[in-house]
C-alpha cells in the first residue's frame, strides 16, 4: 500500500540549533500514528514542518505521491493535511458555528474567491458541512455561543473542528489533550477514535496512557532524531525508548 | 436553521433606515443650524470612510495612505471634466474609481508584503509620495498647489433626458444616491462569504490562513476596493466643490479619515458617516462660537479622547451594544417569566 505521507531525512536547524534530524517517518492511510519524546525532542518542529508553517533546512516531504516541500500553510492545508494546534486558536468573538464556518467555506470555495455579492445560503454544502463537523464535536447546543465563551474543553474541540472543517485526508493533532480533567481527556478520546473512521491522524501527546490507547504507530524522538518506531507493544519494552524517554516508568 | 446562524438574516431594515435617513438629513440638519453643503461634505467623507473601515474595521489593517487614493480619484475626475474630456459626470467618477483601484491595487501589492506597523509605515510613505507627485513632477495637469478649478455642475445624460444637477439639495442628493449604493455594495460584501473571510483575517490571520484561506490575496482585494471607494469619495468632493483641492492629498486628510472612522466606529460601515458627521459638525458649530472659535481643535481633541476612552468600538458600535444588551435582559427577563414555573420541581445542572 502506498504511503500517504512519507518525509524523507527531513531536517531544521536554527542557528546552531538541530531541532529536527534526518528524520524519516512514513504515515500509512487509515491508521493513528502518535509522535512522542521529551520535551524538545523536536516534535512540534516536525509538525510545523508537516502543516507548510516551518520550511524544512533539507529533505523532502511527499504527500498522496506529489511533493510538498516549501509550500506554505495555506497551500499544504489545500492538499489535504490540516493541524489542530497545541495552543487554541480559534476566532474567539465568533460564534461556534461561525468558526466551523471559516475552514468549511475555503474547503467549500477553494483557497480565494472574489464573490462579494453571493450570499452565504449561497455557498452550497455550507450548512451541511458545518452541521456535520458540529455533530462530530458533540458542539450542537453551543453552536450560538461566542468562541470565546466556550469552557477550555470546549474551545479543545472546536480547535479540533476548525483542523476538521478543511475535510482533510491527513490530521495532526498537537496535544489535543493537553491541560484537559480526566473525564475531558477521555472524551477527547472517544472522539478521536470517531474521527479514526473517516482520516489518517498523527498526534502529538504527552499522556502515555492515551498514546497507547489510541496508536497503530509509535514514533519515538530524541533530540531531533527518531529513535525507534513500531507498534506500542514494541514501544513499551523498546530499551532505548525506556532509556531516553520513559525513565523506566512503564 | 444553521445558515440562519452563520449570518445570513434579511436586514433590509438596516438598508431602509439609512434611505430614510438620508432623504430626510438636509431637512432635519437645519434644526441644529446644519444646511445642505455641510451635509453633502458629510456624506462624501462618510463615503470615503466605507473604505477605510473595510479595510481597518473589518480586515484588521491599518492604513495612513488613503488619501492617496481620495486625491488619485479626485484629480483623474478633475482633470476629465475640467478640461472637458469628458462631459458626462457619471463617466468622469468612474474614471477617477478605476484610476484609485488601480492605484490602489499597485500599492497594495508593495505594502502587503508587511504588515501590522511596517504595513501602516509603508502606507503612509506612499501617501506621501502621491502629494509629492501631485504637487511637482503632475503639476502641469494637477495645478500644483492651486489645484484645478472650474468643474461644471454634474450632467447626467440618461438617454432620454439629460439630468442637470444646479442647487446644493440637488447636489446633496446626487452624493446620496452613490453614498446609499456604496453603503448597500459594501453590506453585500461584509455579508459575503468573502466578507466572513476578512473577518476571520482580521480575528486570527494565521489561523485563517492555516485552514487555506489566501491571506495576502483577501488582503489585496479588499485594499483595491478601499481604495475605489476613496476614489470615488474623491471626484464627488471636486464635483461638489467645482474645485479640486491638493490638499485631498495630504496626510491630514489620511488621519482625519483614520478618527472619523474610530470615533465613529470600526466595523459598522456607517460609523464613519457618524464620525464625519460629528467632526464636520462641530468644526463649524465651534469655529462660528464667539470667543471658542480659536481653540475648535483643542475642544474636538479634548472630545475625541473622552469618546474614544467611553466607546471602545466608537458611537455605533456603543449604540448597538446598548441595543443588543437592552434586547438580551428583555429576552432573558421574559425567558426566566415563561420557565419560572416549569422548573420548579426540576433539579438544575
Amino acid at each position: 500500500m502506498a504511503a500517504l505521507l512519507e518525509a524523507r531525512e527531513i531536517v531544521k536547524r536554527y542557528g546552531g540549533l538541530t531541532a529536527v534530524n534526518e528524520l524519516t517517518l512514513t504515515v500509512e492511510p487509515g491508521t493513528v500514528n502518535a509522535l512522542i519524546g521529551p520535551n524538545g525532542a523536536g516534535k512540534s518542529t516536525l509538525f510545523k514542518m508537516l502543516s507548510g508553517e516551518v520550511r524544512p533546512t533539507s529533505g523532502e516531504i511527499f504527500f498522496k505521491g506529489a511533493r510538498l516541500t516549501g509550500l506554505n500553510a495555506t497551500e499544504v492545508c489545500r492538499r489535504g493535511i490540516s493541524k489542530s494546534y497545541q495552543t487554541t486558536q480559534i476566532f474567539p468573538n465568533f460564534t461556534v458555528v461561525e468558526n466551523i464556518a471559516i475552514p468549511a467555506l475555503a474547503n467549500l470555495r477553494g483557497s480565494f474567491r472574489l464573490d462579494p455579492f453571493r450570499r452565504m445560503r449561497g455557498v452550497r454544502g455550507l450548512a451541511d458541512l458545518v452541521g456535520s463537523v458540529l455533530h462530530s464535536m458533540g458542539l450542537e447546543e453551543r453552536a450560538e455561543t461566542r468562541a470565546g465563551d466556550l469552557a477550555y474543553g470546549e474551545k479543545r474541540r472546536l480547535e479540533i473542528g476548525l483542523a476538521l472543517a478543511t475535510r482533510p485526508d491527513l490530521l495532526l493533532l498537537d496535544e489535543p489533550t493537553a491541560g484537559m480533567s480526566p473525564e475531558e481527556s477521555k472524551s477527547t478520546v472517544d472522539l478521536i477514535k470517531e474521527l479514526r473512521k473517516s482520516v489518517t491522524i498523527v498526534v502529538v501527546e504527552h499522556d502515555m496512557d492515551v498514546v497507547f490507547e489510541l496508536a497503530d504507530r509509535i514514533t519515538v524522538m530524541h533530540e531531533g532524531r527518531k529513535i525507534a518506531e513500531g507498534p506500542p507493544s514494541e514501544i513499551r519494552v523498546h530499551p532505548a525508548v525506556r532509556e531516553a524517554y520513559l525513565g523506566g516508568t512503564l | 436553521m444553521m445558515l440562519r446562524a452563520i449570518g445570513d438574516r434579511s436586514t433590509w431594515r438596516v438598508e431602509l433606515a439609512i434611505a430614510v435617513f438620508l432623504i430626510a438629513f438636509p431637512w432635519v440638519f437645519p434644526v441644529i443650524g446644519g444646511y445642505a453643503n455641510l451635509a453633502t461634505r458629510i456624506l462624501i467623507l462618510g463615503l470615503f470612510g466605507i473604505g477605510m473601515d473595510l479595510i481597518f474595521g473589518y480586515t484588521g489593517m491599518l492604513s495612513f495612505g488613503q488619501a492617496a487614493f481620495y486625491g488619485t480619484g479626485g484629480f483623474v475626475t478633475a482633470y476629465l471634466l475640467s478640461t472637458g474630456m469628458l462631459h458626462n459626470t457619471l463617466g468622469a467618477l468612474a474614471a477617477g474609481t478605476i484610476a484609485a483601484a488601480c492605484c490602489g491595487m499597485i500599492i497594495g501589492y508593495l505594502c502587503l508584503r508587511q504588515s501590522g506597523v511596517y504595513f501602516a509605515m509603508l502606507t503612509l510613505a506612499f501617501g506621501e509620495v502621491f502629494y509629492f507627485l501631485e504637487n511637482s513632477p503632475l503639476a502641469k495637469w494637477t495645478g500644483g498647489e492651486n489645484g484645478l478649478p472650474g468643474l461644471p455642475k454634474p450632467i447626467i445624460p440618461l438617454g432620454f433626458t439629460t439630468l442637470h444637477v444646479q442647487s446644493n439639495l440637488a447636489l446633496y442628493y446626487f452624493v446620496a444616491i452613490l453614498f446609499f449604493v456604496g453603503y448597500w455594495v459594501a453590506r453585500r460584501i461584509v455579508r459575503s462569504p468573502m466578507g466572513a473571510v476578512l473577518r476571520a483575517i482580521l480575528e486570527n490571520p494565521a489561523r485563517a490562513a492555516a485552514v487555506g484561506h489566501n491571506v495576502p490575496k483577501y488582503k489585496l482585494a479588499v485594499f483595491t476596493i478601499a481604495a475605489a471607494y476613496a476614489g470615488i469619495a474623491g471626484g464627488l468632493l471636486g464635483i461638489f466643490q467645482g474645485y479640486m483641492p491638493p490638499d485631498a492629498f495630504s496626510i491630514d486628510q489620511s488621519g482625519e479619515i483614520i478618527i472619523m472612522t474610530i470615533i465613529g466606529g470600526a466595523g459598522t460601515l456607517i460609523g464613519p458617516l457618524v464620525g464625519a458627521g460629528l467632526w464636520s459638525y462641530l468644526r463649524e458649530a465651534l469655529q462660528n462660537l464667539h470667543g471658542v472659535g480659536a481653540f475648535w481643535k483643542l475642544i474636538l481633541g479634548l472630545l475625541f479622547i473622552v469618546l474614544v476612552t467611553l466607546f471602545r468600538r466608537g458611537i455605533t458600535g456603543g449604540i448597538t451594544d446598548s441595543i443588543g444588551l437592552f434586547r438580551l435582559r428583555r429576552r432573558t427577563a421574559a425567558a426566566h417569566a415563561e420557565e419560572a414555573p416549569a422548573v420548579s420541581g426540576e433539579a438544575q445542572p
